[in-house]
This record gives structure tokens, sequence and C-alpha cells, in this order.
């Protein structure tokens, strides 16, 4: 009798236990195929001359990859050498990657530890920033940037795009690290302080390393934002030089039709790939470390 | 003697609490205040094509919004369509994956793809992302369709225009980007939670489920609320992924995935009416202000503000 | 000897120091003058850059023969655009930074127009207008508004209505049918039902997957069936107001419902079809008739859209892909093509407008603009060009429709309600395709949308 019991207990907990192992997998990865197949095409689709269907490869060829080495031609189109428009894209990346991070780390830092008038209305203010949409944004900044005088100058056009980037990044950014930095223990920064450090090198030397999580996931919102810009790019450079990379891209989209998809997926993948590299070293720095998460308790 | 010690003390803290701001102060002048300001003169005014040549037109632009324009009450039920139904994935089902792959998950590494690869969405450029859907929804050469096939759904000829389809894609697409960010933070919460509380709760025999609902649900409180709060900005203002795969303004009307900002990009660029796209924003401003109050009433607001 | 030496090196010196100095004397000192052209369009129409920089060469051989030290140094750039909204913003940064070029080709010439940026070059035409003595006069005289000319036509670009040969031929019709066809449609003898008939019979025999495409957004080949019973557009050029004939438009509507609808040769979701599909169906023969363009001819033998040949060659093109007008509604009716023309325009900002004018205007002269209809299929302008040899041997195609200039409804409606109409018009147009609304309610929409968004703008018939 007690057996039979036990038995059927150990089936219930076997099956059970089976289910909790399936069920949280199939609910990250059920709808993990979209994307996966998507990128599966992409690939495959870079590689073959002519247009896959479904998953199935044409023929092998690395020619769509002729971008590398030549410059691009589309119909009567030519466009500049793929290298100096990717090293456009870089440069501003990069900095405004760099500017984000130390800016917004020392204002987050000053709004979650220090006292000073008008702190409460600035937190309030940032988040209010947050509602206003891009899209009017952006008209306003067509004409603000032609009011400085930045239109069409190659070199310092892209640096006055690069530092627009980051101001619209900035607000969202300072409000993470706040959060990462209120989950200090005050007790960190005292000892800080016991040893005889300035407030600066408080930051500087203790605090800034140990939210370096919420760094690299600032870090990675800047890069996408900062590899992603064309529009700017587009609407103030006159010499394709300085373009951006996205805007080759979207150029050989273009309005009319989407003509040559080796073509067009092996420029993806080229485009797609410093993005991948640094998404995964702010995964390292991520999961690395012990989270100070933003939690209020 | 010690009041303007301390008064000094105080000035100080300032100075360099001051300091540390300046360059945030300098950036949010020069483009958010900047812009804004422009913006809302905007509104105000009846800016056609040049911006340069402002003249004063009142509230003509906000009266017409809501007395003469046909579309407004069509395109403001979509709206309130789409964000409702993508905050169920960015905020709740984000919160969904985040349990699942912090708490699930033990194997480090594989939680670890999981992340990376419920990232992919974000990473793409619109451009390159709207064109993977596009050849994903392709009749011809796409798998979705065939996918569907074997579980024996009929997908429908043109996912874009047809009306209930249109919609399912409008969500996928837009889900698929907002839901990792959400994931991030509520991961990143989690992990956050001392080991020691599960320790205790594990001792006294509590089953996962209980776990989850007493100690991580109350604990995520706060990340819950700035999900939502924010999420629902964000795609009050968004139409980039919406005009990447439906092509144009007038494609995304006869479909039915017409949203308000991208009713209001038609307005600013395809037309160049720049001060009636300008009252539609402020229109979308002014509810998103809105909501947040009600956001911060319903969660709390008040410890946040509570200094450390 | 070595007094002898430097002797020599002193004269040799003094020689070529005088030779310098009599050269430098002569060489006067050249005025440059610096122009900015920048044109847009499809990838296969490059030559519209090119061309300026061959009118612009001409002129300086002009110059340098009229013993004038005047050069001009013309910077022509052509690009293919990311999308139509982002080269008018583009155009508009430009414009407030003062540094607009001296030509622009091929851009939204009304929304410019509108925006203030352009000169009006009625009075350079004038002077200079026995350079264009075999343009047709509709196509110079285009760009009108409010009294003033604003651009020169850069090319002209036809619709074309195509049919597959090879699918008539699976359906019994013997060559001189197919060839006598084009002509039986431009007599009217054709109609849109004969073609859904034709469509209908194809499609039930399994020889095409669909009787006939159309283009997936709003554009004028989808309105040629309502220009040809009004023989004219939807602008009124004596009231200055926008014209909606509801008879013509209930019509059209049913002529798209009888397709899509009752003889089911028109997919209902073919609004927001993607471009590369409707390609790649017709030229695989997958589709029986498709309203295109006549830039299309030379785009399949540039892009490689079949499926096993990659790009059509000519010859297959020929043999298989037919071409005419588009066909009238009724019988004996009208039949009709729509004609749009790309400009170039000269912007205010310009220092040199007459200057950039008779450049653009040089540009388009036979021997530069047939390497553009060879290149992209566009119909030439000057009636001089169809009889140089090269357009003849090298642009069979263009020449073979050059009688639709006979049959051209103009689309030139300078009149901001041709903004937002065609969205209206394309709104009823899908819903009737769907079966959502019968062409009558379909008119009775649009008819309300359009008094709503128009209201005085638009006279309703």
């Amino acid at each position: 009798m007690a057996n039979l019991a036990t038995k059927k207990r150990y089936k219930m907990v076997l099956f059970s236990r089976v289910l909790q192992g399936i069920i949280p997998h199939s609910i990250l990865a059920i709808p993990l195929i979209v994307p996966v197949s998507m990128l599966a095409w992409l690939i495959i689709q870079a590689f073959s001359d002519r247009v896959t269907i479904g998953l199935i490869p044409g023929h092998f060829t690395f020619d769509n990859f002729r971008f590398l080495w030549e410059k691009i031609q589309f119909g009567t189109s030519v466009y500049p050498n793929i290298w100096p428009v990717m090293a456009n894209s870089l440069f501003l990346t990069l900095t405004q990657v760099g500017l984000t991070v130390i800016v917004s780390s020392l204002a987050g830092y000053a709004i979650s530890r220090m006292r000073f008038p008008g702190r409460s209305s600035m937190m309030t203010f940032i988040i209010a920033l947050h509602a206003f949409p891009g899209v009017l944004m952006l008209v306003a900044l067509l004409y603000i940037l032609v009011k400085l005088g930045l239109y069409g100058k190659g070199f310092l056009t892209l640096a006055g795009i690069t530092l627009i980037k980051t101001g619209l990044e900035i607000p969202m950014a300072t409000w993470i690290l706040k959060g990462f930095f209120d989950g200090i223990p005050w007790e960190v920064e005292e000892a800080a302080f016991i040893d005889g450090c300035s407030k600066f090198m408080a930051w500087r030397k203790v605090l800034f390393p140990i939210v370096k999580p919420g760094i690299s996931a600032i870090a990675v919102f800047a890069f996408m934002s900062g590899w992603g810009e064309w529009i700017l790019a587009y609407t103030y450079l006159k010499d394709p030089r300085w373009y951006t990379l996205p805007v080759l891209l979207y150029s050989c989209i273009g309005e009319f039709k989407y003509v040559d998809w080796g073509f067009l997926a092996a420029m993806a993948l080229f485009y797609l790939i410093p993005s991948l590299i640094f998404f995964l070293l702010a995964q390292k720095t991520l999961l690395k470390i012990q989270l100070v998460g933003a939690v209020k308790g | 003697m010690n009041i303007s010690t301390k008064t000094r003390k105080n000035y100080r803290q300032y100075l360099l609490a001051f300091l540390f701001l300046l360059p945030f102060l300098l950036f949010v002048l020069l483009c958010w205040i900047g812009p804004l300001g422009t913006t809302i003169l905007l509104s105000f005014s009846d800016a056609k094509y040049v911006l340069s040549r402002m003249s004063y037109a009142g509230f003509s632009n906000y009266i017409k919004i809501f007395r003469f324009d046909l579309y407004v009450p069509e395109i403001l039920k979509i709206t309130v369509f789409y964000i409702g139904c993508v905050l169920i994935i960015n905020a709740l089902f984000s919160f969904l994956l985040a349990i699942m792959v912090t708490y699930y998950i033990k194997h480090e590494m594989v939680g670890a793809v999981y992340r990376v690869l419920w990232f992919l969405p974000r990473m793409l450029p619109t451009i390159i992302y709207a064109l993977m859907w596009i050849w994903f929804i392709d009749p011809d050469i796409g798998l979705l369709n065939p996918i569907l096939k074997l579980f024996g759904f009929a997908g429908p000829e043109s996912w874009i225009l047809q009306k209930p389809f249109s919609y399912i894609l409008l969500v996928a697409v837009n889900g698929f980007i907002g839901v990792s960010w959400g994931m991030l933070i509520y991961s990143a919460a989690i992990k956050s939670i001392p080991i020691s509380f599960f320790e205790a709760a594990m001792i006294d025999g509590a089953t996962r489920f209980q776990i989850i609902k007493e100690i991580i649900l109350p604990l995520l409180r706060w990340p819950m609320l700035f999900v939502t709060a924010w999420q629902t900005l964000s795609l009050m203002g968004s139409y980039g992924e919406i005009l990447a795969i439906w092509g144009s303004h007038g494609t995304a009307r006869a479909a039915g995935v017409d949203v308000w900002a991208l009713y209001t990009y038609f307005k600013a660029f395809a037309l160049g009416d720049y001060s009636y796209a300008a009252a539609l924003s402020m229109i979308l401003v002014i509810i998103g202000i809105i909501l947040i109050l009600i956001y911060f009433k319903i969660f709390g607001y008040g410890r946040l503000m509570q200094s450390t | 000897m070595k007094r002898m030496m430097s002797l020599w090196l002193m004269v040799a010196v003094m020689v070529l120091g005088i030779m310098s100095t009599i050269s430098l004397a002569q060489e006067t000192p050249e005025k440059i003058i610096e122009m900015e052209a920048w044109c847009y369009g499809s990838p296969a129409e490059g030559f519209k850059a090119t061309n300026i920089d061959r009118a612009t060469r001409l002129l300086n051989k002009m110059l340098e023969a009229a013993g004038s030290n005047v050069r001009v140094d013309m910077k022509a750039t052509f690009e293919h655009v990311p999308s139509a909204d982002a080269l008018k913003s583009k155009i508009t940064a430009a414009y407030e930074a003062g540094q607009l070029p001296d030509i622009l080709g091929g851009t939204d010439t009304l929304y410019e127009i509108r925006a203030g940026f352009l000169t009006p070059v009625e009075d350079y035409l004038t002077k200079y207008e026995d350079l264009a003595a075999d343009i047709p006069y509709s196509l110079l005289w285009r760009f009108m508004y409010k009294g003033n000319l604003y651009g020169l036509s850069a090319d002209s670009a036809a619709h074309t209505f195509y049919f597959r040969k090879d699918v008539l031929r699976q359906l019994g019709w013997d060559e001189a049918a197919i060839d006598a066809f084009p002509d039986k449609i431009r007599k009217g003898e054709i109609t849109w039902y004969d073609i859904s008939r034709i469509a209908k019979e194809a499609k039930a025999k399994g020889l095409v997957k669909w009787g006939i495409y159309h283009r997936p957004n709003p554009g004028g080949s989808l309105w040629i069936p309502y220009y040809t019973l009004t023989g004219g557009n939807f602008y009124d050029l004596e009231e200055d107001k926008m014209v909606l004939d509801k008879n013509s438009l209930l019509k059209m509507y049913k002529v798209y419902y009888q397709m899509a609808q009752i003889d089911k040769v028109l997919p209902s979701t073919m609004i927001g079809t993607s471009w590369r599909k409707i390609h790649t169906d017709f030229v695989n023969g997958r589709v029986l008739f498709w309203m295109g363009g006549c830039w299309q001819w030379g785009e399949w033998q540039r892009v490689a859209y079949h499926e096993e040949l990659g790009e059509l060659s000519a010859s297959y093109a020929w043999e298989n892909i037919g071409f005419s007008l588009y066909p009238a509604v009724e019988t004996w009716g009208e039949p009709g093509v729509a004609v749009g023309t790309t400009s170039y325009v000269i912007p205010k900002q310009s220092k040199h407008p007459e200057l950039a004018f008779l450049i653009a205007l040089l540009a388009s002269q036979p021997a530069f603009e047939v390497d553009h209809n060879i290149t992209s299929g566009k119909l030439p302008l000057h009636g001089g060009t169809r009889s140089l040899p090269k357009f003849k041997e090298e642009a069979k195609f263009v020449a073979a429709i050059s009688y639709f200039s006979d049959y051209a409804l103009s689309e030139w409606m300078p009149h901001e309600g041709w903004i937002v109409l065609p969205s209206i018009l394309v709104e009823g147009l899908t819903k009737v395709e769907q079966g959502e609304l019968t062409p009558e309610k379909a008119v009775d929409l649009v008819v309300a949308r359009a008094k709503a968004e128009l209201g005085d703008e638009i006279i309703i018939k």
C-alpha cells in the first residue's frame, strides 16, 4: 500500500521536475525562432548569388562582399570606398560611447550622492524629457545645427552630430547610473574618505568600478545609437566621403526596390559585426561582476 | 563662527555638485532645451517647408487636431491598441523571461546565450531588421507561412496589408525589439537580490513559485514601474520600424497601423507642415507626462525622492 | 674652358628667363566660375549628372574659342537616395545654410516650388528658346506655377502597359495577333474588361499565377483609367482647383473591382506588395499583364530578376515581352499614358542662374540625352534625338514607344490638394480590391474624405 503511494508521488515529482525543465526553455526558445532564423537567412543570403528561398542557399560566392575591396557601383551611382565611411561611423560611435559614459557617470553620482538645490526637480525633469518623442526633436535639431554653422563642413559636421547624439542619450544614461549608484552602501564611500580621498577620487577609484555593469549597459545603448545614425549625417553632409555606414546601406536599399539581396545581406552582415563584438564585450563585464542593481527595497 | 563654516561647507558642496553636473547641464541645454523650446514655439506658429519663416498662429494647430482632422480619432485608437499590446510584451512578458533566464536556468553559459539571442533584434539597425522581416513574411520565399503551415495555420498572402495580420505584425515587430530592454533591467535587479534571501526561503520549505511571489515580485516593484513608464513613453514616440517595413505612410494607413508618431513624421517630413507636426507631438508629450504622474502615484514616487 | 662654360651657362639662364617672362606675359589669369549640380534618381539615371558635365565642357570649349578666359568648373554629383523624405530634409537643410547648388536634378519639384527655393526661369527660356525648338511644347513649358516657369524637363517617362508574349502564345495566339495587339489597344478596340477576360483565361488554364499586377503604392499609373475618361487629370488650370469627376471615378473603381473581385485576376493585396516580388513575378512569366513604366524595360536588363537568366538579355525581352498604351475603359474610348517628367531646377541661391539654366538646357542636347535614354529607358525630349542613328540602334525600345507622346496625359498638378488626394484615392482603391467596399461606396468614401481634407479647393462634379 505504502509502496504504491510513494511510487505515485515519485512519478509526480519526476513529472513536475521534467516540466520545470522544459517550460522555461520553451518560453525562452520558441519565440527566438524568429530572430534566429532571420539571422541565419542573412548569413546564407550574404554568401549566395541569388535570392534564397526559405533557408535554401544558392551557389556559394564571396562576390557579394566585393564592396570591401572596390568602390560600390550600383547601377550608375558610385559610392565612396567603404573604409573611410566605416571610420566615420566608428569615430562617431566610440566618441559617443566615451562621452556618454563620462558625463552620465559624473552626473549620476552627483544626483545620487550629493545634496544641492534643485535636486529633486532635476530628477523629475530627466524623466519628463523622455516624454518628448524623437520625431520632432529631429526637425528642431536640423534647424539648430544649421544655425550653429555646421552644415556641410565634413569632419566638423560629423563632430557636431556626435555631440548632439551624445546629448540625446545622456538623460537616460544618467538616470540608469543614478540607480546603480543608489544601490551602493554608504560604507563603501565612507571607507574611501577615511583613506583620504576627495570626492572626485572616491568617484574615480572606488565607485566607478563598482557600477561597471551599469556602465556597460549604457555603453551598449550608446553604441547602438551611434552606430545606427544616418539621418543627421545624410542631411548635413555634402561630401559623401563623410557619410556614416548606415547612410550607405540605406542608399543602396533606397526607395526603389530591393535589388541585389546578396549584396545587401553582405553589407548588412558587415555592418552588424562590430555591434555584435561590442555587445559581447559589454556582456562579459556585465556577467562577471556581482550586480549591484537598481533595486528599491 | 559655527554658522559661517557650515554655510561655507554647504557652498563648497554645491559647487562640487555643480562641477560634476556641468557637462551634463551643457549637453542638456544644447540638445534638449533648445530643440524643446523650438518645438513648443513651432506648435504655436504656422511654419511650413522652412523653419525660419515662422509667424505666430495661436492655438490654430491644436484646434485643427481636435476639431477638423478626420484621421485623428482612428489614429488615436490604433495608437492606444498598439501601446497596450506591446507594453504587455515589453513590461510583463520581459519580466517572465527575466525570471526564466536568471532563476530557472541553472547553467550560466546557457543563460548568457539566451540573453544575447534575445538582444539580437535590438542590435540590428532598423533597415536591416525591416529587411529581415520583409523576407520572413514573404509568402513565396519567407519562412513564416511555411512554419505556420506545419501547425495547420494558413498564413495570409500579405502580412503587411491584410487587416488582422497587419496588427499582429505591428505588435510582433516592435515587441521583439522592446522586450530585451525590460529583460535586461529585470535580470540585473533579480541578480542583485542577496542569495541569503533565497537560502532562507528554501530552508523554510518554500516552493519556487512561492519564492517568486513572496521575494522576487515585491523587490522588483521599482524596476517594474520604471520599465513600464519608460516603455510607455518610448512606444508613444516610436515609428521607425513601422515606417521601415510598411514603406510609406499611405500603405501604413491602408493597413491600419498608422500610429500617432508616424502621422507626425508624415506631416513633418513628407509634407513639410512643421508646425502642425509640432502640435501633434506636443499632444504626445502632454499625454506622456500625465501618464507618468499616474504611474508614479500608483507605485509610490515619494520613496524614490529620498536621498541616500 | 671654364670661362666658356660659365658664359654658356649665363646665356642659357638668360634665354630661359626671357622665355618664361614672355610666356608669363601671354598667360592671362583664368576666371573660374565654380558651380555645383546635385542630381538624384534611380540607379540607372546617372547620366543626369554626366550630361551636366558634358554640357559644361561644351560651354568651356565655346568660351575658349571666343578667346575668353572665363571657365566654368562644374561639380555634378549623382546619388541614389535613401528616401524621398530624407532628400527633402537634405535640401531644406542646404537651403537654410544658404548652400543649395546651382542646379538640382530629379528632386520633388512641386515641394521646392512651394517652399520658395527656386528661381523662375521663363525669361531665360524665352531667350534661349531656339535651343529647344524640337521639344514639344507641353514638355518644355511643364513646370508652371502661378504664372511662372520653374524648371526644365530633364527627361520624360511614360507609363507602359506590358504583357507576356510567351503566355499569349500559349493561349493559342499567333504572331500576327500578338503584333496587332498594341495596335488594337491604340485604336480603342480593346478595353480593360477585355484585358481582364484574357487574363482570366490565362489564369484558368494555369499558365500564370495572376493575370495582372499594378504598382503597390500611390502613383500615376493607377489613375490612368480615370485620366483617359476625363482627358486630363485631377486639376483644373483655369479655376486653379482640384477636380474630381464622380462618374469617371466610379468607372475606374469598377474596372479594378472587376479585376480583383469578379474575375479574380488581380490580387486583392496588390497594394503593399514588395516591388521585388512584382518584378520577379512578371519577369519570370508568372503574371500576364503589368501596369508599369517605360523605365522598367532597361531595369529588367540591368537587375537580375529572372531566376535562371538573371538580367534579361535584349533578345529575350523583345521575344517575350510586349508593350502598349494603357487600354481604354469603354469600347472605342481613349487609350492613353500618363507622362511624368523629372526636372532640372535652379535654386534661388545660385549666383549664376542664367548660366546654370543654359547648362541645364545644353545637357539635354540630342548627343547627350541619347545616352541617358539608352541607359534609363526614358523618352527623349528633343525630336532630333529620335533620328540619331545611335538612338535608333541602341534605344530600340524607346523608339518603339515614342508614339506614346501623342497620347500623353499630363500629370503636373501644382496644387496643394495633389499632396493629399493620392492617399485618399488609394484608400478607396484598396477597399475596392479587398472587397471591403463596393465601387459606389468607395466613391462616396473618397468624396467625403476629399471634401473634408480639401474643402473649397476641390470641385466635385
